[in-house]
């Protein structure tokens, strides 16, 4: 008995250290991928711990500065400050979660698409070309003033956004693939294209498409933030990161800790993000990897 | 079948016909550029005709249906000479060898993994071997896992492109001695494409040899190897560093090397030929029977002969 | 140690490699790609190195130009080109030995050949490092000459052609009279030099080596896995396993006797003329070469050898002398030599 504890143990002790060691060699994702879980915890837990109430005007208690009963104060119309933050991480979380799901969907398959059949290719190209001549920020705005303003709507704005990227990434995977040997082996069975594209290929080109579309969630957190700052995200009195900072700009010398606060989480998340694409990359580059060998 | 190159005036395979009879082996041999590996792609559907036709069991491939081409590609098969570079490197070996199964639906969910098992054993592998990726095998394990995904339809033909070149010398011998016994167990035909005449010598029952996109003679081995007629044939033979330092052979036998933009009306090997006379370099030689079962395409065919 | 001695001392050596062994750094320690290497190249001979992948012989070779790749390192031995240690001096005398008395013909020209320079440049630059008093006009008679000695025709047009304008032979005798421009090579290595070639390119190549050779009066060490490259143009042999010399001999001696297992293998699994009967099984070796991260007791061909006893498993044999020039290692050659002429008397 005692041996086997033992075993199951030192098995234990072993997939720790195992992990530990991974997690020294990725510095970067591991700590971009704590900070994200984090986040994700702050948002999901918070309110079995404070009462939140977003919505609930009261004159009385406008502009209070963090303190017991408001833990990050309260704003100009005496909103608890915490409580708003966290819906907008809700919104922020949902609304960058959302586009980049349709961007994973769309610019994989179009990517493959662009990247397997010459006619297709001329088409998509062309199109996802020409979205990413625009600057991005003014891509969005553009795309809000025709829409009108709503959550929806920045899903989509992002999603425009950043559907080329993908499709790019996607395409130079299947160019690249497309003439290898085994993917000759693999037609000369009697393959089709699909099963070519969606198993032989797609999965060697995952690593880099992780990195675009990490790197992508973290740009749509700031894209959104900015568009809401315009006033063209999720409309009032909906509480976005972007609508608070803009809302304390007036009260930046009296209760800076409105701007501060909504501030200080974007680029948290942001940071996050972007340590996880970087880590992903690294992990996934076959010369840093060589190295780490 | 004719292909013709982008850039180039000259096809990459030419008006070539070939007939690989049940349970024998053509081999195609020649040099870099000559249009074999290209004819080996053709023929497994990789690459399609610019002109011609491909014609399997008497009927053009270009008509099927995707149904009928599926059901084509199941009886021609192909082993390519990397096989390195042709698995699948994110596949475990049993996937790798289910999957013309799979493709071609000829076993059930059930029997897969034993079937996957006999194919392997069938190759001289150990059902084991099937958890796991390729880069793990030697090269000569890795040709045999090629060659399982090759058996695996039953298939009737395999274009085995230079299928032993890229293995380790004392790792050749076995995967030849397999392609024979896979030969004779399952009566498969070859269209074994290489440039190693001792080897071709050694598995052909019939022997092509290709020049720039032709094929220039065509003959049953034993009467190829004991008198070839074509000069380029001659040529690479005579080339051909044969492992006895006592018989030492190598001497340049032709001169010079393929001239791509050479584009004439003769013979294309002509400029390089010992044997050229004016006539070479004017009028194009026709493929044309000199014996049963030997063509050759040379106007000096007649002054070659022994 | 007295071993080592009378591998060179038969002739007068323009290179002695003695003990060498050259090992990966790996985090888990080193692994020993060349295993105590002893040989020699004569005064005006060719030699030849056989081997697989992963047998050593590339690396021996870039050993003794002194370009290992970063990872490795010359664990042991020397190097002995013209009493000095090439090991051991410094990188400035190293980089002016090579390309002038040490030159190397690489298997690939393609990639070894710079592919943004004029061929007549890349001549001139070897002249300008190693011959810097000549003028510049000499310069150029000098590659025209070497052009034309390596048997290309219009040498003066080609010096203005890029590379990528010529074939593989044509780039490869580019690459030979570069390798012998500056007119002192003592010793050519030639790193599978025809590998890449066609046969019929490759038997114009082997000739031009072998002239060459004769008439330039240098020793040239050949590497290749072709056997049939070895038998058609070396004078000696040297059979690398696995990091290891396994067998050295007179290339007649080899290929009509070899003395090792491993080498006796290669050569029956050879098709050809007078062999194996038409679509017989061609004899073979079992198995596949070992990864040079395994490490066993015993000999290093042991798991794939048909006569390996209990010894051969327990302890390493040793090269030793086994006839004029003739070296093995194996416990067991005798007792297999002399079974082996009764079997070749029989059949």
């Amino acid at each position: 008995m005692t041996t086997k504890d033992n075993e199951i143990s030192t098995a234990r002790h072993r997939s720790e250290r195992r992990w530990l060691r991974w997690a020294g060699r990725n510095v970067m994702l591991t700590v971009g991928l704590l900070m994200l879980i984090l986040l994700i915890l702050f948002t999901v837990l918070t309110p079995f711990i404070v009462p939140i109430d977003a919505f609930s005007i009261s004159a009385a208690s406008k502009l209070q500065p963090p303190g017991l009963d408001h833990l990050l104060g309260t704003d100009e119309l005496g909103r608890d400050q915490m409580s708003r933050l966290i819906i907008g991480a809700n919104i922020s979380l949902r609304v960058a979660f959302a586009a980049t799901v349709l961007t994973a969907i769309f610019g994989i398959s179009l990517g493959m698409l662009s990247g397997q059949y010459p006619l297709a290719d001329i088409f998509i190209s062309q199109i996802s070309d020409a979205l990413l001549i625009f600057p991005g920020v003014v891509l969005a705005i553009m795309i809000l003033a025709a829409l009108g303003p709503s959550e929806v709507n920045v899903v989509i704005a992002v999603f425009v956004l950043y559907v080329p990227r993908v499709i790019r990434t996607v395409r130079a995977a299947v160019i690249e693939y497309r003439g290898a040997d085994f993917v000759m082996a693999a037609r000369s069975l009697g393959a089709s294209d699909l099963r070519i594209l969606s198993l032989h290929i797609f999965p060697r080109a995952i690593g880099p498409i992780m990195v675009q579309l990490s790197l992508g969630f973290s740009s749509a957190i700031l894209v959104e933030a900015g568009l809401s700052f315009l006033g063209l995200g999720a409309p009032a009195p909906a509480p976005t990161w972007g609508g608070m900072i803009s809302g304390a700009r007036d009260y930046i010398r009296t209760a800076p800790w409105l701007m501060i606060a909504p501030g200080a989480i974007i680029t948290y998340a942001v940071i996050s993000l972007n340590l996880i694409g970087d880590g992903l990359r690294d992990m996934l580059d076959p010369r840093s990897r060589s190295i780490g060998q | 079948m004719r292909h013709g190159g982008v850039t180039h005036e000259i096809a990459a395979v030419d008006d070539v016909s070939v007939t690989v009879a049940p349970g024998e082996t053509l081999a195609i041999v020649g040099e870099s550029g000559c249009g074999k590996s290209t004819l080996a792609k053709l023929i497994t559907q990789l690459e399609v005709p610019d002109g011609g036709e491909l014609i399997f069991n008497g009927r053009p491939i270009a008509t099927r249906s995707r149904r009928e081409r599926l059901a084509f590609s199941r009886d021609v098969q192909m082993i390519f000479q990397d096989p390195y570079g042709s698995l699948t490197p994110h596949f475990r070996v049993g996937t790798l060898v289910a999957e013309p199964l799979r493709i071609h639906r000829l076993t059930t969910a059930s029997t897969l993994p034993r079937r996957v098992a006999e194919i392997l054993e069938s190759v001289g592998l150990a059902p084991e071997i099937a958890s796991r990726f390729p880069h793990e095998l030697s090269g000569g394990q890795r040709q045999r896992v090629c060659i399982a995904r090759a058996i695996a339809t039953r298939p009737r033909l395999i274009v085995c492109d230079e299928p032993v070149s890229a293995l380790d010398v004392s790792v050749r011998s076995q995967i030849v001695n397999l392609l024979l016994d896979l030969q004779r167990d399952l009566g498969l035909s070859y269209l074994f494409i290489s440039h190693d005449l001792a080897l071709v010598n050694h598995i052909g029952d019939t022997i092509c040899v290709m020049y720039m996109g032709r094929i220039v003679e065509e003959a049953r081995a034993a009467e190829f190897f004991a008198g070839p007629r074509h000069p380029y044939s001659r040529a690479l033979i005579a080339s051909s560093p044969f492992p006895d330092p006592r018989r030492r052979n190598i001497a340049p036998a032709v001169l010079g090397e393929v001239e791509i933009a050479a584009t004439s009306e003769g013979c294309r090997f002509s400029s390089r030929c010992p044997l050229a006379i004016t006539k070479c370099a004017e009028i194009d030689p026709p493929l044309r029977d000199i014996a049963i079962n030997h063509r050759v395409a040379c106007h000096r065919a007649e002054d070659t002969a022994k | 140690m007295m071993q080592e001695m009378s591998v060179t001392n038969e002739l007068e050596a323009v290179l002695d490699v003695q003990g060498l062994t050259i090992a990966f750094r790996r985090r888990a320690g080193h692994i020993r790609v060349v295993r105590s290497v002893d040989f020699a190249v004569a005064h005006g001979e060719i030699v030849g190195l056989v081997g697989e992948s992963g047998s050593g012989k590339s690396m021996l070779a870039r050993a003794i130009l002194g370009t290992l790749p970063s990872q490795a390192e010359a664990l042991e031995g020397k190097i002995t080109f013209g009493r000095r240690d090439l090991l051991r001096i410094p990188r400035q005398q190293l980089q002016r030995l090579r390309g002038d008395r040490i030159a190397l013909v690489p298997q690939e020209p393609m990639t070894s050949l710079n592919p943004s320079l004029r061929v007549g440049r890349q001549l001139t630059e070897v002249l300008e490092v190693h011959r810097p008093e000549m003028q510049s006009a000499a310069r150029i008679n000098r590659a025209i000459e070497m052009l034309d000695l390596v048997g290309i025709k219009l040498p003066r047009e080609r010096l203005a052609q890029y590379p990528h304008q010529l074939s593989g032979g044509l780039r490869q005798r580019v690459a030979i009279a570069m390798a012998l421009i500056c007119g002192r090579v003592e010793l050519l290595i030639a790193d599978e030099p025809t590998t890449a070639l066609d046969v019929t390119i490759q038997a114009q190549i082997l000739d031009l080596f072998v002239r060459l050779q004769s008439m330039q009066k240098m020793s040239v060490l050949l590497i290749t896995h072709d056997l049939g490259v070895i038998a058609q143009t070396v004078q000696r042999v040297a059979v690398m396993y696995a990091g290891e010399i396994v067998e050295m001999a007179g290339v007649e001696d080899l290929f009509a006797a070899p003395l090792h297992p491993y080498t006796r293998g290669l050569l029956d699994s050879l098709p050809r003329a007078g062999g194996a009967a038409h679509k017989s099984h061609l004899p073979s070796i079992a198995g596949a070469v070992p990864s040079p991260t395994a490490t066993q007791r015993g000999c290093s061909f042991a798991d794939r050898c048909l006569f390996r006893v209990e010894l051969c498993r327990q302890q390493a044999p040793v090269l030793e002398k086994a006839g004029k020039g003739r070296f093995v290692r194996c416990f067991r050659w005798q007792e297999l030599a002399e079974r082996f002429v009764r079997s070749d008397a029989v059949s």
